[in-house]
């Protein structure tokens, strides 16, 4: 039970976990027989951990076969040509190593770690997995049956109901809006052969990075690498982008996600954002902490302090490789949720018109700036900036130039971006909550042009 | 690799010459005429070391040093939880955290807030049956101000009526959050209130909603006063920092405070006799079935801690143990299945969690369990079970102390429920050490299908 877990970071920068120690060299990319390496050596942490990332990912997967790369990486750990599941987690177990795959937006993922007396052993099971996958049929039914299950458990979650419905409703019809998960009716059409598809499209040498932290030197770590990579198959890295996001209707449309008896709603609204490129990313990263990134921030000080409605509250932006995502959440009790959501997005537009003081903007720069540390605190935190820039192609010089970049934004740079980039008026609004208890109240909001309601079981979006 | 075998000593005081086996530096590290005195010590690895000295108020601050990243963290440990609540009072310790950050005389709301954040720092506090803790992450140069601001709110924190009213409302809502309106924090209430009927474990850690809305702002001074003192605090300093500076720090800060004697504590009420496993149906918002099996154990100072992290690796926690492997992957039963030893100050539980597939019946997959847990008790593990267990435990160790604030949370979670943050230290050799005859003697003897509760949430 503690205070205040509802800040899910300040912005941008809970997704950056920028890239290095001031003065310490930024992790290099290096080539290794046609994988590309990121390695950071954190003597003494006892541990190797491994991330073998193949970009692809759930935004590349087909409309009508939702759900294929996360079956696909599943199944990588289903069998090889000589290791069955049960001798894949058995071997991996006695090592007390981890092993996991799974899909995200921008890659399949395959990652584990190992104490270093093992890392041999840990290694040639990973690279059978990498190379081998059979794909048995029985498991292939296993597996989809078990995500299945994964979806119906999705109810049981008001949180993650929220962020599912909320990219689905702010992305419909873009390949952001499909759950990586998949949907339960795209999952039931998935063949075995979908997923063979699948790892012949996307799994070879120029689609994979290698990410190596911890107790490793780079010798080792070049040597992982190339036993890692031995198996997988030639080819070049593939390119790929997203089509732009849909121009969203003008006013504020809403979706109550209805689930019965709720005494509590999870509200979540926003809009489509920035890239990483876009010069409005510093101004707008400090102008948004300033908003919701901390427990003093205006969002959190009227939302939780002042009235006491939510126990979390943020304000987030994921920047992306082409647009990223701004979102505001928080979970207030029945009665309070109509006021506070008028006051969240009244506070947005105050601030999109009005700029903020010079006071505030220096407060959240002083955050940013001096937490950056723990941007680099770990070894894997630094491998994972590096990641970031080869992924989300972050322009050069970003971690480097991070701190200063921070500390250059004044109040003019941020009330500037925040009237450019803050959109309270055209924002998506997801309340998973009881429809009958929500409808009325949520119709009187000044700006809003679409309730719709759809059932907390609904497997997609009419 | 960090060696994981420890060594560790006692008491010391500063005024004394060294004994032999007493690490130099630590002793050295105590500021002249402060009055610390060096209680215990451990050293782990090269230069990494932890240290607990005592301040003459009664005040103990444990110090591990890590150069790794110019991070710290500084926790404060209170030895005051949901089990010193009163009946009719539940939810004040809970309560009472959220207040701590409502300010004081020196320092009104929101200045604690606004120097820790723009000074970069992470700051939290959690609440538990056994312990309230309090933490700053920090960029090590900054740790004085976390200091000057615990030390404050400490003892000079002041309180209104608004501002217990305001925070009241936010405990509701988390309340809402994580009990009434998300089925598994409900199964696990009803699972302790049967677990330890009549016990102060039996009291949820949030508070009955009726509870919070009868506490006054008396209540709250009253608790304040009570627990909040330096005789029943723990710092905790883990990170990029040298001992003397913050010995330097803790005496300048806290020296002076007051001691002030805190209730002794009650002894609870042993376990209720074992006449059958106990059994629970909630209707809950769930789309299908899931389960929630407890036992009573032993406390975190026991040994048999160790062998009970055996069992739940042999039978639960990976995809190779057997209960998982049998629901999940032969009887197709489940869809996940999860285990866990958590020991307490003065008692401990075991839960087993199993999320059953659609259309499947809870009773089979119970069965399972109890047969799987009797068939351990009976033959013990195999001994490659026994070694994956051993392995398996040692990484999760060294999984839970990458940064600075994990390991801190580690010692201070170890002084305050096992009394000894050096056991700590001794996780890795204490797996290493658990036999097969350990392993069936706790199957048998704790986890008996005899003393389980098992609360299941069906779908209303």
């Amino acid at each position: 039970m503690d205070r205040r877990s509802g800040l899910r970071g300040a912005g941008i920068a809970a997704f950056l976990a920028a890239g290095l120690l001031a003065g310490e060299a930024m992790a290099q990319v290096v080539d290794v027989d046609g994988v590309r390496l990121i390695h950071v050596e954190q003597p003494g942490l006892g541990l190797v951990q491994v991330e073998v990332v193949i970009e692809g990912g759930s935004l590349q997967d087909p409309q009508g076969r939702e759900g294929v790369a996360n079956l696909a990486a599943s199944m990588l750990l289903r069998g090889t040509a000589t290791r069955s599941y049960r001798a894949i987690m058995g071997q991996v177990n006695d090592l007390g190593a981890t092993i996991e795959a799974e899909a995200q937006k921008d890659a399949i993922v395959v990652a584990g770690d190992v104490m270093p007396r093992y890392l041999d052993r840990w290694a040639a099971i990973v690279a059978d997995v990498l190379a081998h996958p059979s794909f048995p049929a029985d498991a292939f039914r296993q597996e989809r049956a078990l995500v299945l299950e994964d979806i119906r458990n999705l109810q049981d979650d008001d949180d993650e109901l929220a962020r599912h419905f909320f990219a689905r409703f702010l992305y419909r019809g873009h390949p952001l809006g499909r759950p990586t998960i998949g949907f339960a009716a795209s999952v039931a059409r998935l063949r075995r052969q979908d997923c063979v598809d699948y790892y012949r499209r996307f799994v070879r040498k120029g689609n994979v990075i290698v990410v190596v932290a911890g107790d490793l030197s780079r010798e080792g770590a070049v040597g992982l690498a190339r036993t890692l990579a031995a198996g997988v198959p030639d080819g070049p890295r593939d390119a790929m982008r997203l089509p732009t996001p849909p121009v969203p209707a003008k006013g504020l449309r809403v979706l109550i996600v209805d689930k019965p008896d709720r005494t509590q709603t999870q509200v979540m609204l926003g809009h489509s954002s920035i890239a990483w490129s876009d010069p409005d990313l510093f101004p707008l990263l400090v102008g948004n902490t300033a908003m919701g990134g901390t427990f003093t921030s205006r969002l959190v000080r009227e939302i939780r302090e002042v009235r006491g409605w939510s126990y979390g509250v943020s304000s987030s932006i994921t920047a992306g490789l082409d647009f990223g995502t701004l979102v505001v959440a928080f979970f207030p009790g029945v009665k309070d949720t109509i006021p506070a959501i008028r006051l969240a997005l009244d506070l947005l537009g105050d601030a999109a018109v009005n700029g903020l003081p010079e006071e505030e903007v220096a407060f959240a720069r002083d955050h940013l700036a001096n937490q950056f540390p723990f941007r680099v605190e770990t070894a894997r935190k630094r491998a994972d900036e590096a990641l970031a820039d080869l992924l989300y192609e972050r322009p050069a010089g970003f971690l480097s130039g991070y701190v200063a970049s921070v500390k250059s934004q004044d109040a003019a740079a941020v009330s500037a971006a925040l009237r450019r980039q803050y959109h309270p008026g055209e924002a998506a609004i997801v309340v998973v909550g009881t429809a009958k208890d929500l409808d009325a109240g949520l119709k009187t909001i000044p700006g809003v042009t679409s309730v719709e309601v759809v059932p907390y079981t609904a497997d997609a979006l009419p | 690799m960090i060696p994981v075998v420890a060594l560790a000593g006692a008491a010391a005081s500063s005024e004394a010459a060294p004994r032999q086996d007493v690490p130099v530096d630590a002793t050295a590290a105590i500021p002249p005429g402060s009055g610390i005195r060096l209680d215990a010590w451990a050293a782990w690895g090269g230069d990494v070391t932890a240290a607990r000295y005592v301040l003459g108020n009664g005040l103990s601050v444990i110090v591990m040093r890590d150069p790794s990243a110019p991070i710290a963290s500084f926790q404060t440990w209170l030895g005051v939880g949901s089990r010193q609540e009163a009946t009719g009072r539940t939810g004040i310790a809970h309560l009472f955290e959220h207040l701590m950050f409502k300010g004081t005389a020196r320092h009104p709301h929101p200045v604690f807030d606004t120097l820790l954040e723009r000074a970069g720092a992470q700051t939290n506090a959690a609440t538990w049956l056994d312990w309230t803790f309090y933490y700053e992450n920090l960029p090590a140069a900054q740790l004085d101000l976390a200091v000057r601001l615990e030390s404050d709110r400490l003892v000079n924190l002041v309180l209104t009526q608004e501002q217990l009213d305001s925070e009241r409302e936010v405990v509701k809502n988390e309340r809402l959050y994580r009990v009434d309106n998300d089925p598994d924090g409900a199964i696990e209430e009803a699972l302790f209130e049967r677990l330890f009927p009549g016990h102060p474990y039996a009291r949820p850690t949030l508070g009955y909603a009726a509870d919070l809305d009868a506490l006054t702002l008396a209540d709250c001074l009253a608790f304040y006063r009570t627990w909040y003192s330096p005789g029943n605090v723990t710092l905790v300093v883990a990170g990029d920092v040298q001992p003397r500076p913050v010995l330097d720090l803790v005496a300048r800060y806290y020296g002076a405070l007051r001691p002030v004697e805190v209730p002794a504590a009650v002894p609870p009420p042993g376990p209720v006799a074992a006449d059958g496993p106990r059994y629970l149906d909630l209707p809950l918002p769930v789309a299908v079935e899931r389960v929630r099996m407890g036992w009573r154990t032993v406390p975190a100072s026991s040994g048999d801690t160790f062998a009970l992290d055996v069992v739940n690796e042999v039978l639960f926690a990976t995809e190779s143990s057997r209960v998982h492997d049998r629901l999940v992957e032969r009887l197709s039963l489940a869809s996940d299945v999860d285990g866990a030893s958590e020991p307490l100050a003065l008692d401990g539980v075991f839960v087993v969690d199993v999320f059953l597939n659609e259309g499947q019946s809870s009773a089979q997959a119970i069965d399972v369990v109890f047969e799987e847990l009797e068939r351990l008790a009976r033959r013990g593990p195999t001994k490659v079970e026994l070694d994956r267990a051993r392995n398996h435990l040692e990484a999760a160790f060294l999984r839970s102390l990458v940064t600075a604030g994990a390991r801190a949370t580690q010692l201070g979670a170890y002084e305050r429920t096992a009394g000894d943050f050096r056991r700590m230290f001794g996780f890795v050799d204490g797996v290493r050490g658990v036999t097969s005859a350990d392993v069936r003697r706790v199957a048998g003897k704790l986890l008996a299908r005899s003393r389980a509760v098992v609360v299941t949430g069906r779908p209303r």
